[in-house]
């Protein structure tokens, strides 16, 4: 390998990808090319190393007390850690034999001395990692919509009228301006009155032209930072069906964000689906919406969205097609005495794209309702017609068991609490239950009930924690990681792998700690405020869920594509090299959960 | 059975005793492998235009001390030839005295065991240059890995086909197969080989 192959070697891995020309030309003079026979110790724990390995062909884990930690395969290097320490805290086992480059760790430390983003490469978080890839992304493909702020789109200078101004006044300024609506300042109070309000009360209730304007404007407006994300903006909107945000930037009132404006700067699928959920007369209409779901979320994702915001947008969109759905084919009576509600992943407002459908009805106790065994049918029907796809487990509003009074729930939540009876994940997933449609407080009620009889209940903590540990985390010995070898020939089941822990280990402790929240992001968030994670830790934990989730995506999506049904399974070798590294640090804070986990519950001395 | 004859023979006949270092013991565990590019097949003939050398030892490579020599040719390089090690005149205007090519040689390799492909003809190439020089030809020890590798895998009792070409030997030992075929990788790429079945 001349000089000029050691170079692009090398100058192609990160960090080395971080060094000047010259650096570059100094490591590629300093390196040897090192062979090792399977078995061999490269580094053994306590002991100096005197080099920096960079792997060309081979493998090598690390191991703690037996335990494999990581595991390297080409491009990757090793041990920074032990050569900034000066000492190494695991071993280093050959586990295919090894060809690797040998930097001396002179050379390594002048590196760290002298290029400072070099040693940031080192010193930096597993979040900050993700945002260095996030920023190569942007740089890369297109700068996306979903970083732009509020101050971005078009905004409405505040242009106003006093609120004693009569409503003839206020049309012409408003004709004067070419605004379709104006801002009431009645005190130190702002309100709003658009072309629609003048619809509304001058022309179908005949408010008088010549009173003043302040009486029919709306107050109490929605107010948004400009540095705010664009997005949220449009979240607030949809969410409180309204079309204006007064926009403030350091205290001041900048000016007003339309609706129209805002949207025509997004992608015209959100746009699309969310209008036309709002406009479905009929199921079919609602149906057309619901599929459109699909398309937005790959535009999504083509245009790197974050996931945490998409999942926000698919439980926002999901919630108005549930509520509109269940409105369209209950009797209002029906809707006013019951709960429609969705579990597991749906419930956490983690569902993506569709799985199966975890949903149920809790009616109020005493409230009879003859074909509600129909309705329930029907529901179930209309939502496998949508694409969701049914609950293997038929955790289904038409199982009866899902679809009963307030009161025989609560007698289900007594049998699995007391009694440990029934499958563990039927309460697992009623932990992260969340109203759809009716009347929300009879979950509340039910959720109540169940942390009442969970008060200081540890062996049922232990018992309900135990799953966490159900599945090894593929880390381990193809190249990197652990893959399937028949029918999913290398790939790895990251639900079961990395996400399924997490999920799980969380809702656990969210269970012990009451927290209302279902969101595992949010509860994470909410147990780091109870001091049961400390805030680092939760920092990586999120983001390494975050990034399998949105691995995940990206498999499914491009499974869809081909039209192939989608499923967990992902394939380390169509990662990049930066992708792979974090995905081998996201396991890694998986093992150091399920740790956390372990110790937490005891879980070593559950049987 | 004459080697130590030729050996004795061959250091008498060395006209420089500055030299002498090239018949000391050689150091423990340590090697050169090395390649030469040339003009042609046939050492009576060809010149030497570039010589790769990199030293080993135990099993590390020690690509930081390596030799990548560039001679200027004493006569027209042949069209056809230029096309094989694609070493252009101009490549070679740059290009060291024969002569200083082989001295600096041999200052690189010592007195330590030479480990090539087909060897034969390198050395024959040295050889060429060495002797008019020193009055001596090469008396390093010669490992061939191409015989090392037929060693490794014929079988006595059941004779197989064993194919020697050196693509052939990487894919087989899995050695990463470097771009360029120049002087030096593929000295590389032999010291892996050597390195690797050394270790089998």
């Amino acid at each position: 390998m001349s000089v000029l192959e050691h170079k692009s070697f090398i100058s192609g891995i990160p960090p080395f990808d971080r060094l000047q020309e010259h650096e570059i030309e100094a490591v590629a003079d300093a390196m040897d090319i090192a062979y090792f026979k399977k078995g061999e110790k490269l580094i053994q724990r306590g002991k100096s190393p005197d080099a920096l390995y960079i792997i060309i062909k081979g493998i090598v884990q690390e191991l703690r007390d037996e335990e494999v930690i990581s595991v390297y395969a080409s491009q990757d290097s090793f041990d920074a850690i032990s050569l900034m320490e000066g000492q190494s805290k695991n071993d280093f086992l050959v586990l295919e034999e090894l060809i690797c480059y040998t930097l001396p760790k002179e050379i390594f430390a002048t590196l760290l001395q002298n290029n400072t983003s070099f040693q940031e490469f080192y010193y930096q978080d597993l979040s900050k990692r993700l945002a260095s890839l996030i920023e190569q992304r942007n740089n890369k493909d297109l700068a996306s919509f979903m970083v732009a702020k509020i101050q971005d789109a078009y905004i409405h200078p505040p242009l106003s009228v006093d609120a004693s101004a009569t409503v003839y006044d206020a049309v012409q300024t408003m004709t004067h301006l070419k605004a379709n609506f104006i801002l009431v300042q009645r005190g130190t109070e702002q309100g709003i009155i658009t072309d629609k309000d003048l619809r509304d009360h001058i022309v179908l209730q005949r408010y008088p032209i010549d009173d003043p304007v302040g009486n029919i404007a709306t107050f109490n407006l929605i107010e948004m930072e400009a540095e705010d994300f664009l997005l949220h903006a449009l979240l607030v909107m949809i969410r409180s069906s309204i079309k204006h945000l007064i926009i403030r930037k350091h205290g001041e009132v900048l000016g007003v964000l339309e609706q129209i404006d805002l949207l025509s700067y997004l992608s015209n699928h959100t746009r699309l689906v969310a209008v036309q959920i709002d406009r479905a007369q009929n199921l079919e209409q609602l149906k057309a919406a619901s599929h459109n779901m699909m398309k937005m979320i790959q535009s999504f994702q083509a245009n790197g969205m974050k996931i945490k915001y998409m999942m926000e947008w698919v439980r926002e969109l999901n919630q108005q097609i549930f509520k509109k759905l269940y409105a369209l084919l209950a009797p209002p009576a029906v809707v006013e005495n019951s709960c429609l509600i969705v579990m597991g992943s749906e419930g956490r407002g983690e569902q993506i794209l569709k799985t199966d459908q975890d949903n149920a009805i809790i009616l109020r106790d005493g409230f009879v309702y003859d074909k509600m065994d129909q309705l329930a049918q029907a529901l179930t029907d209309t939502l496998l017609d949508f694409g969701y796809p049914p609950c293997p487990g038929r955790i289904m509003a038409n199982n009866p068991y899902w679809c009963k009074p307030l009161q025989e729930f609560k007698e289900h939540i007594f049998q699995w609490v007391i009694e440990f009876q029934e499958p563990l994940m039927n309460l697992a997933i009623f932990c992260d239950a969340v109203p759809m449609a009716g009347d929300a407080s009879l979950l509340e009620e039910a959720k109540t009930y169940l942390y009442d009889r969970l008060q200081d209940h540890q062996t049922f903590f232990s018992h309900f924690a135990k799953p966490v540990l159900a599945f090894e985390t593929p880390l381990g010995f193809f190249a990197n990681f652990i893959v399937e070898k028949s029918e999913h020939k290398n790939a790895l089941d990251i639900k079961k792998g990395g996400i399924f822990p997490v999920v799980h280990g969380v809702r656990s402790l969210a269970l012990e700690h009451r927290i209302l929240k279902t969101n595992t992001v949010e509860r994470i968030k909410a147990l780091t405020e109870k001091e049961v994670f400390e805030k680092p830790f939760a920092a990586d934990l999120m983001e390494a869920l975050c990034f399998m989730v949105s691995l995940r995506l990206r498999f499914e999506l491009e499974k869809v594509t081909r039209n192939e049904p989608y499923d967990n399974y992902i394939k380390p070798t169509k990662l990049n090299k930066l992708e792979r590294d974090l995905l081998k640090d996201s396991f890694k804070i998986v093992n150091s959960f399920k740790q956390f986990i372990t110790y937490h519950f005891k879980l070593d001395r559950v049987t | 059975m004459f080697n130590v004859l030729h050996q004795w023979l061959n250091r008498r006949r060395l006209k420089y005793e500055h030299y002498a270092f090239l018949f000391e013991a050689p150091p423990d565990d340590e090697w050169v492998c090395f390649d030469c590019e040339t003009t042609g097949l046939n050492p009576k003939k060809a010149e030497l235009l570039s010589i790769g050398a990199v030293k080993i030892k135990g099993t590390t490579i020690l690509t930081s001390q390596k030799l990548e020599l560039f001679i200027k040719p004493r006569s027209e390089i042949d069209e056809t030839s230029i096309k094989i090690h694609r070493l252009r005149h101009c490549d070679l205007e740059h290009g060291l005295p024969p002569q200083e090519a082989i001295l600096r040689f041999l200052h690189f390799i010592g007195s330590r065991p030479l480990v090539g492909y087909y060897l034969e003809f390198d050395v024959a190439m040295i050889n060429k240059y060495l002797k008019p020089l020193l009055g001596i030809t090469l008396p390093n020890p010669q490992i061939e890995i191409s015989g090392l590798y037929y060693d490794l895998k014929q079988n006595v009792l059941h004779p197989v086909h064993v194919d020697l070409r050196f693509d052939a030997i990487l894919a087989d030992l899995n050695i990463p197969v470097l771009g360029k075929h120049d002087a030096f990788n593929d000295a590389l790429m032999t010291a892996m080989i050597y390195v690797k079945m050394k270790n089998k």
